[in-house]
């Protein structure tokens, strides 16, 4: 290539080009390029840009760059673990990238309630958000694990007031109207332990109404203690004991009506496949452990896989999804620094260690876990989202 | 591929002579010449000639841009050492002649350096090298600052 011919001299560029004055960059710089910037920071980083002036307070907190920002971020999955460290009453989330867990390690330490740090149940993450009941079990608490906000949202309320009820809050998501729902059910029994009522209810984030709002459910169904829901393509799945036969129910956030799938047998594990619904069981104790895929809800239709379990394997492991590789991944139980991935083609297991956890009393893992930059500050107000 | 010469000229008066194939980097001038392939002289009215003059060795190094790793690494290598060169000024303005210009992967470059570089500053830094005019009044200031606490928390989250 023929050597740059330059009819005026220009500076030698090899050495630290320094411009003195001052340049009015913010008029000049138009909205695409505080974008692109904005687009390469980590989410954490863009919450503190709320405070450097209004106009890029309102680019920050605008729809459509979430929207952007979420759609960069859910081509890089990653791993969020919620580790609790009960001898110095810490709670840290710390993520890794899933397609190289020893890479782009984050941590930040979180309050979800004032009070205490304390250790939480958390639902699996919706696009980077999570929920959980706050330490008094009275209040759902919406967080976001990336940026470590927690907005409380307002007290569920029951018809019978003179019972604590058990509170089952599910978090979801409708991609059609771009929604995020919190489906609520309360499940109140008297001091002889017989149920005497059962409600749903829906709190819509950034809703106009900032409360919640009572649904009608016909199907009679129970929820055993902790139970979880995953939300995949709007809808939200749980396990539920259905007129006394474990099954699958779903809830659809769009339209807000429930629907129940019949389970290919007893299962203790709900997890995601891909975008797929998955049931399985522990890991433990046998030879060969089924995992059984949803393909179709309204034909009640599900394939199967299995994994061959190493003989080695001396401890309980749990499914929890699966990898951009196609590997199934197991978490031990309790949760240690280690993760399982199996092959399913060559039935070859592997484990990946974690590093950077520290110290904790409690660990969680969860998958697919997005960076969301979403500010929910005034989220019961409605104003935001 | 042709080795027609163009000469770019900044708002300045500064003149460069570069390939064609060079100059077609920056897609405002693909776009020119595609309308009309005679011209041999381009004037460039929003940038100077000492941002221009950088952007063209940008465009010089990535003129042929092999997909084989080894060269894939080695242009990666002299992109990080050519950022090196600059301060945050120097990489606004190269943004704002990379976005007038429409240089894909140098606009790429230069707006990953500038996230890389802000990422530490406190919000009053960044409001400085930006040139952003903080039109909060106090109090509305520290009502953002209350209201967000936990996005300006620090204390326990150790720099990765």
């Amino acid at each position: 290539m023929e050597q740059l011919k330059v009819k005026k001299t220009i500076g030698n560029t090899s050495k630290r080009v320094t411009r003195s004055q001052t340049y009015p960059f913010e008029g000049i710089m138009p909205l695409n390029l505080k974008e692109e910037i904005l687009m390469k920071l980590k989410a954490k980083t863009i919450s503190k840009l709320i405070l450097l002036s209004k106009s890029w307070s309102s680019i920050v907190l605008n729809k459509d760059f979430t929207n952007m920002y979420l759609t960069q971020s859910l081509a890089r999955p990653r791993l969020l673990f919620s580790i609790y460290n009960l001898d110095i009453d810490v709670h840290f989330f710390h993520s890794c990238s899933q397609e190289d867990p020893s890479s782009d390690h984050q941590r930040v330490r979180c309050y979800p309630d004032s009070n205490s740090a304390s250790w939480y149940d958390y639902s699996p993450p919706v696009r980077g958000l999570i929920c959980c009941l706050e330490n008094l079990y009275t209040k759902v608490v919406i967080g976001n694990p990336t940026t470590c906000q927690f907005v409380t949202l307002p007290r569920v309320r029951t018809k019978k007031k003179d019972i604590f009820p058990d509170i089952f809050p599910f978090l979801g998501y409708d991609p059609v109207k771009d929604e995020y729902k919190v489906l609520c059910m309360t499940i109140a029994a008297n001091h002889k332990g017989n149920v005497v009522s059962k409600e749903h209810q829906v709190f819509t984030l950034g809703g106009k109404k900032k409360k919640w709002r009572m649904i009608d459910c016909e199907i009679n169904h129970y929820l055993p203690p902790r139970t979880k829901g995953i939300c995949s393509n709007g809808v939200v799945y749980y396990l539920a004991m259905v007129n006394h036969v474990q099954s699958l129910m779903c809830f659809d956030v769009g339209s807000e009506k429930f629907s129940v799938v019949k389970l290919p047998g007893k299962v203790g594990i709900l997890a995601k496949y891909g975008e797929k619904i998955a049931v399985t069981n522990l890991l433990f104790d046998c030879i060969r452990l089924d995992v059984w895929i949803l393909e179709d809800a309204s034909k009640q239709e599900w394939s199967n896989i299995y994994v061959l379990v190493p003989s080695c394997v001396n401890r309980s492991f749990s499914f929890r999804g699966i990898l951009g590789t196609g590997e199934l991944l197991f978490a031990p139980e309790p949760t240690s620094f280690y993760l399982l991935c199996y092959d399913l083609k060559e039935h070859k297991a592997r484990k990946i260690w974690i590093k950077g956890l520290g110290d904790y009393t409690n660990i969680e893992v969860f998958l697919d876990h997005v960076e969301n930059p979403m500010v929910l500050s005034k989220i019961s107000f409605g104003f935001l989202i | 591929m042709s080795s027609n010469k163009i000469v770019l000229t900044s708002s300045d008066g500064e003149s460069f002579e570069v390939e064609e194939v060079v100059a077609r980097k920056l897609q405002i001038v693909g776009h020119m010449l595609e309308d009309d392939c005679v011209i041999n002289e381009i004037p460039l009215q929003n940038v100077t000639g000492d941002i221009l003059s950088m952007v063209i060795e940008y465009c010089k190094t990535h003129v042929d841009e092999e997909e084989s790793e080894e060269a894939q690494t080695k242009l990666k290598t002299w992109d990080e050492e050519f950022m090196k060169k600059f301060d945050i000024k120097t990489l606004l303005q190269i943004i704002l002649a990379a976005n007038y210009l429409n240089v894909k992967g140098l606009l790429d470059l230069v707006s990953q350096t500038i996230a890389d570089t802000i990422k530490d500053y406190t919000p009053e830094q960044i409001r400085e090298v930006f040139g952003v005019e903080n039109d909060y009044t106090e109090e509305e200031e520290a009502e953002v600052r209350k209201e967000n606490a936990w996005a300006f928390d620090e204390a326990d989250t150790p720099k990765p």
